[in-house]
């Protein structure tokens, strides 16, 4: 009947995949938004930027259109050809790799500006953040920044925990368990349109988490409304 | 009538306190349980 | 014959000793004891009872963020008996830093402590009766991380309110860990976690 993926996130991607793409329409409201907040609050609008999870690129594309030279890296090969492929029809000059962001393949000093924008941190545990920050504090300019958008978790363990919620047309969440080892919830997916079911690990982070791990890699931490955060070393 | 003490740890220490007092029965407890708990989690060491 | 068993002799250091529970509970276990509080009354007391109940140990007012003691002087650092809600991520962080400086290499650092995280997330709501309190829980700061939590003392007619900093494992042991630590977890239940560091 239902199939097992296993451990993926798959599913999830699948089913949100226009949020992420420039030629939906729900695609381009994202894209108005971002560009709204970033121009507010970033402190800088050019030099060098590399956007961190780019997924098919959108945030990348806000970026250049702000003024930065981006390069836009992803964990997972399709969304790096699809960004690929739309910047080509757009005549956008980012730059797009699939890269693992705990092992940078880029030199010393080379960004003024490091993105993880559409709230990435669920993905990464407290140690794969501090390594990303290691990484980041390497190949930043010494006067640059970093921007996260995030948001906070600890209300969703508390209040919403026993409460299956739909993250997408058709697909159910149901939250398993708390991991207080790593930190994490397992939730479950259950895909009903494509019949497939898979687990995830959803990393739980919070503003004290999130301002500590960053001054521990010796990064001053901002918190912007719009769950926006704006980093600097110091 | 009723108080407000405000933002303080005060109160807890001074009704709790004889529960960590080693010369009450519920102390000697707490010592006893103090102690399992480091008996049980103390790395072992090669004699 | 055991070929293996906890190391329980050196010297230890208590941190957040009150009046003294912990402290002794180390002694009689076999260590030579200092046990350190800020709170001077508390620590006046722990001498008092020391006397009456003929124990060895050492006890002064001093804090865990700035240790008045040499380099590698002890065997074990222990904060026993839940002191954690009071401490910040960076008071913590402080702490063990100035733990790995005093350790002995091999010297092991103990922490017992609540996980306020799985406890918030079991039942924020619940109402605890605890005589002489009633305690609820008010608000979740999640930019300081602490939980607010107001008491009330019915009999003697007042309340006042508390602020826990909120600990779980995947925190505690994320700070050992940066500061050197080789680290283990025991969870024995929502109210009891053990996590040990060894220093390498």
């Amino acid at each position: 009947m239902f199939r097992n993926l296993g451990y993926t996130d798959e599913p999830f991607y699948e089913k949100t995949q226009d949020e992420y793409d420039i030629e939906s329409e729900r695609g381009r409201e994202r894209f108005a938004e971002l560009m709204e907040i970033l121009s507010r609050h970033l402190p800088i609008k050019s030099g060098r930027a590399l956007d961190i999870g780019c997924n098919a690129g959108l945030s990348s594309f806000v970026l250049e259109e702000l003024g930065f030279e981006v390069i836009g890296i992803d964990i997972q090969e399709k969304f790096v050809k699809r960004a690929k492929e739309l910047a080509k029809k757009r005549g956008s000059k980012a730059e797009f790799y699939v890269m693992d962001a705990k092992n940078l393949n880029f030199k010393e000093s080379t960004f003024d500006l490091v993105a993880l924008l559409g709230y990435p941190l669920a993905h990464f545990s407290i140690w794969d953040f501090d390594k990303i920050l290691q990484e980041v504090r390497r190949v930043l300019k010494p006067q640059g920044y970093i921007v996260i958008q995030e948001s906070d978790f600890l209300w969703t363990l508390i209040r919403g925990f026993n409460q299956p919620g739909l993250e997408a047309e058709g697909l159910v969440r149901i939250n398993v368990d708390v991991n207080v080892y790593e930190g994490y919830l397992e939730r479950l997916l259950i895909d009903f349109e494509r019949g497939v079911f898979s687990r995830d690990k959803f990393y739980i982070w919070s503003s004290w988490i999130l301002r500590y791990v960053f001054e521990k890699n010796g990064f001053e931490a901002e918190f912007k409304d719009n769950d926006l955060i704006i980093a600097r070393m110091r | 009538m009723f108080k407000n003490l405000g933002e303080t740890f005060e109160p807890t220490y001074k009704e709790k306190l004889w529960m960590y007092d080693p010369r009450t029965e519920v102390g000697k407890k707490r010592m006893k349980k103090q102690k399992e708990l480091l008996e049980s989690f103390l790395p072992h060491k090669k004699r | 014959m055991r070929a293996f068993s906890p190391i329980k002799s050196g010297k230890a250091l208590d941190i957040g000793c009150g009046i003294g529970i912990s402290t002794f509970a180390l002694e009689e276990l076999g260590f030579e004891v200092v046990g350190i509080d800020v709170q001077e009354e508390l620590v006046e007391k722990a001498k008092d009872i020391a006397k009456e109940l003929e124990f060895k140990a050492e006890f002064r007012v001093m804090d865990a963020k700035k240790l008045d003691f040499p380099d590698e002087s002890f065997d074990l650092v222990a904060l026993l008996g839940n002191p954690l809600p009071h401490l910040s991520v960076y008071d913590f962080d402080d702490i063990v830093q100035e733990a790995v400086r005093v350790l002995k290499p091999h010297g092991v650092i103990f922490v017992d402590y609540a996980d306020w995280v799985k406890l918030l997330h079991d039942g924020y709501k619940h109402v605890l009766v605890e005589e002489p309190f009633i305690q609820f829980h008010v608000s979740l700061n999640t930019v300081k991380g602490q939980v607010e939590r107001l008491f009330i003392n019915l009999e003697k007619g007042y309340s006042f309110r508390v602020k826990i900093n909120v600990w779980s494992p995947w925190i505690v042991e994320f700070i050992l860990r940066k500061a050197g630590f080789d680290v283990k977890t025991h969870y024995l239940g929502t109210f009891s976690v053990v996590t040990v560091g060894v220093k390498p």
